[in-house]
């Protein structure tokens, strides 16, 4: 049977997801989401279980929550006080814990602000580096995805329409935008430069380099 | 112009932790008011209030004090609009539901609903994202004069986004409706007329986007990320190729390129 974590709690099938796991090694993957509140009280539940009852190192799971600054949560308390995004860091907690080799993270912008999910890519990025370990961003801002993810695809009706680095997401844009979705908001201003004025800005993910590239040619 | 929501000292409690102390916040009718709340700032919280929470203090809407008995009538003009309510709604035919609220304008709104390409008729067989386009959609057109979202438009991508907002401008204009749009993020700053920035049950920034720029510290010790244009503005003001924050990317275009 095909195993998958979800928050923290084993589950027979997630049928959404499938479409989105792609290669993933489905027997040893841990997937962060929290959109429906009945995930939230057992996955909080199962860390106490794991925090109090299993051997497992105290230390390391304090290790975890100072890494995800949750040192002030007390966890004793009423794991329903926690705020959304607090109870979304659990959850991630929960999964740095349990050790998988792949993490799909779905939708983190709409509980993390900008510098919790600075926060969190950090950690992932050094578990992908250091330690091999496979991450899978799955949301609905392409932004986000171009700023931090190497490989990305791109869904539309049932389709992938993109697969790819972020590299070649500018030269693939005609396809992009005819499926009716958006390019990143930098590609976008610099595709809009080469419409409108005929000049080709070099595209880039960084601000900075924009910003350099726009002095040059003026 | 007269305040539709007037908090006064209002202070709340949790395990004896104040997330509010003495907490004020008027706003103006028809005005279209972002609040950035980073975490654990209190917007949820003070969501929660608005839902019926218990609190010290006062809060008045529409110059109604704000308590269990008008709580009732109050809902009547003012709705907050959050993540469940597209799973709890039971809408079944979408087109009908849009006649039947605004049969006289119905020609010009369905345009409107068109350009947010959901196409289906049956509210049940839509998916999630698309239900929330239409009860935010069917927010926008109905009665309500006071709104208050709540990071409902941060799960659409960056052009379903666009759409909304600029529907959500369109709307408040000429039904004279007033926004309130709670956020984690910046987004949607450059659609509003007033910004306000929610940290640890204060309010540390209370200004429009032309502010931005003198204030950009406050964002960036919260490490608030500015939405794309206003950032590359700032950036280009201090290379002296623009003097002013742009919210349309097509006018900066012009304009660098004009000098």
């Amino acid at each position: 049977m095909e195993k998958i974590v979800l928050n923290g709690i084993l589950v027979d099938k997630y049928t959404s997801f499938r479409k989105v796991l792609l290669n993933i090694d489905i027997n040893n993957v841990e997937i962060i989401k929290f959109c429906k509140s009945q995930f939230i009280i057992p996955s909080v539940q199962l860390f106490f279980k794991i925090n109090c009852k299993r051997s497992v190192n105290q230390k390391n799971i304090y290790q975890v929550l100072s890494m995800l600054d949750l040192k002030e949560i007390k966890l004793k308390d009423d794991p329903l006080m926690l705020s959304d995004s607090d109870k979304y860091k659990l959850l991630i907690a929960l999964s740095l814990i349990n050790n998988p080799s792949s993490f799909v993270i779905v939708y983190p912008e709409l509980y993390l602000d900008d510098c919790n999910i600075d926060l969190i890519f950090k950690i992932f990025k050094k578990l992908s580096k250091e330690y091999g370990k496979k991450i899978y961003i799955i949301t609905n801002d392409i932004d986000l995805l171009y700023r931090e993810c190497d490989n990305i695809y791109i869904y539309a009706k049932n389709n992938i329409i993109f697969k790819g680095n972020r590299k070649k997401i500018y030269e693939e844009r005609e396809t992009i935008l005819s499926n009716n979705f958006s390019l990143p908001k930098i590609l976008n201003f610099i595709s809009l430069v080469e419409e409108k004025k005929k000049i080709k800005l070099e595209p880039t993910f960084d601000i900075k380099e924009l910003m350099k590239d726009i002095y040059r040619n003026v | 112009m007269a305040n539709v929501l007037e908090i006064k000292n209002i202070s709340f409690k949790y395990n004896n932790n104040y997330i509010f102390n003495k907490f004020n916040l008027n706003i103006k009718k028809n005005d279209f008011v972002y609040i950035i709340g980073t975490n654990n700032s209190g917007k949820t919280t003070l969501i929660n209030i608005l839902n019926g929470y218990p609190f010290d203090g006062e809060i008045h809407v529409n110059n109604l004090e704000y308590n269990s008995v008008t709580r009732q009538k109050i809902s009547q003009f003012m709705n907050i609009i959050d993540k469940n309510d597209a799973n709890n709604c039971k809408l079944i035919n979408i087109i009908d539901k849009i006649k039947e609220i605004s049969s006289d304008k119905y020609e010009t709104i369905i345009k409107d609903y068109e350009s947010l390409n959901i196409g289906k008729d049956d509210y049940r067989k839509l998916n999630y994202l698309d239900k929330i386009k239409v009860i935010l959609f069917i927010n926008f057109i109905n009665s309500y004069s006071f709104l208050i979202i709540d990071e409902v438009i941060d799960m659409l991508d960056n052009k379903d986004k666009d759409i909304i907002y600029r529907l959500l401008k369109k709307y408040q204009r000429i039904y004279k409706k007033t926004i309130l749009v709670i956020s984690n993020n910046a987004d949607g700053i450059i659609y509003a007329k007033r910004i306000l920035i929610l940290n640890k049950g204060v309010i540390c920034f209370d200004g429009s986007v032309k502010d931005v720029d003198k204030n950009d510290n406050i964002f960036n010790e919260l490490s608030i990320k500015l939405p794309f244009v206003v950032d590359l503005s700032i950036k280009l003001k201090l290379y002296n190729l623009i003097d002013e924050i742009y919210i349309d990317e097509k006018r900066m275009i012009k304009d660098i390129w004009k000098k």
